[in-house]
């Protein structure tokens, strides 16, 4: 069983295609976060909606840099 | 057929309701409150608005779950973040060799699951945070937003109210003084639900002196 799950992940390529698909979809689902932060700020105004937006900002950019590093070092 | 009663003076019941709403801001008007970032009450707050407010309208009341609600995702949160660090002295205890799993992999796969738990507590404080209830001088407000992509704002007017009462069930909550308000209404939504609020009979008690003496008149 282990032997089989080191082969898997010495199927770099494979794993690699996969895991960049994966950040794919949790980089449109951290932009929908976002989104829906503004929206939330938008009807609800309360004095700290600045530090949340840029919170949403950062974990979108987080998850592009995830994205970027995955592509170079795996 | 001539009347047989007619009440004297009371003219616009919309009228007399704004009057005793005026009562209400009076008794609260030293309570300007700011609603923090984890405050779950605030009397008339002055750093708060929501979108359709009107120019003459004031929030009297502002309300979110009790902080204490937040608990089991807090909980969460922090045994998930200091996991792998058990997961490495259960490994190294045992004497499990993980060095199978190549470098790149372990540090794409821990920015990964770090950015995964700070999304769930980033969520979780945002559904906290902008689950609003409002009282107003002319309105209650109930803003919810569930599962991120929910959104639902739902608004009566005070002289719709017809009855308030709240319950506070359990050792919990009537240590942190936290319960359900439920109002009964004339409008569309035949009830407004409060759940989990702080002080319940605070509250329940700045919504009748709003609403509470109309009766009297009706």
């Amino acid at each position: 069983m282990l032997d089989f799950f080191i082969d898997v992940l010495r199927i770099n390529s494979l794993s690699k295609i996969l895991f960049l698909i994966v950040i794919i979809v949790y980089i449109i689902f951290a932009f929908v976060v976002f989104n829906q932060t503004r929206v939330m700020t938008r009807v609800a105004r309360v004095s700290f909606s600045g530090v949340l937006i840029i919170l949403s900002i950062l974990h979108l950019l987080l998850a592009i840099s995830l994205f970027a590093l995955g592509l170079v070092i795996l | 057929m001539p009347d047989i009663f007619v009440q004297p003076g009371i003219e616009d019941e919309g009228q007399l309701l704004d009057e005793r709403a005026k009562e209400g801001i009076s008794s609260l008007e030293n309570a300007h409150e700011k609603v923090g970032i984890f405050s779950a009450i605030s009397r008339h707050p002055d750093n708060f608005s929501y979108e359709n407010q009107d120019n003459d309208e004031e929030v009297l009341l502002f309300l979110r779950r009790h902080f204490i609600t937040n608990l089991p995702w807090i909980i969460i949160t922090v045994l998930a973040f200091a996991a792998p660090f058990l997961v490495s002295v259960i490994a190294r205890a045992t004497g499990t060799d993980l060095s199978f799993i190549p470098q790149p992999y372990m540090v794409v796969f821990g920015a990964f699951y770090y950015i995964l738990i700070f999304a769930y507590a980033y969520i979780n404080f945002l559904s906290w945070s902008f689950n609003i209830s409002l009282v107003t001088t002319k309105r209650i407000v109930d803003i919810d937003f569930s599962e991120i992509v929910y959104h639902n704002v739902a608004v009566t007017k005070l002289e719709l109210i017809e009855d308030i009462d709240y319950s506070q069930v359990g050792f919990i909550r009537t240590f942190f003084n936290y319960g359900d308000v439920f109002m009964q209404t004339a409008g569309e939504k035949p009830h407004f639900d409060f759940l989990r609020v702080p002080k319940p009979a605070l509250v329940v008690d700045i919504t009748e002196e709003l609403i509470g003496k109309r009766g009297h008149h009706a």
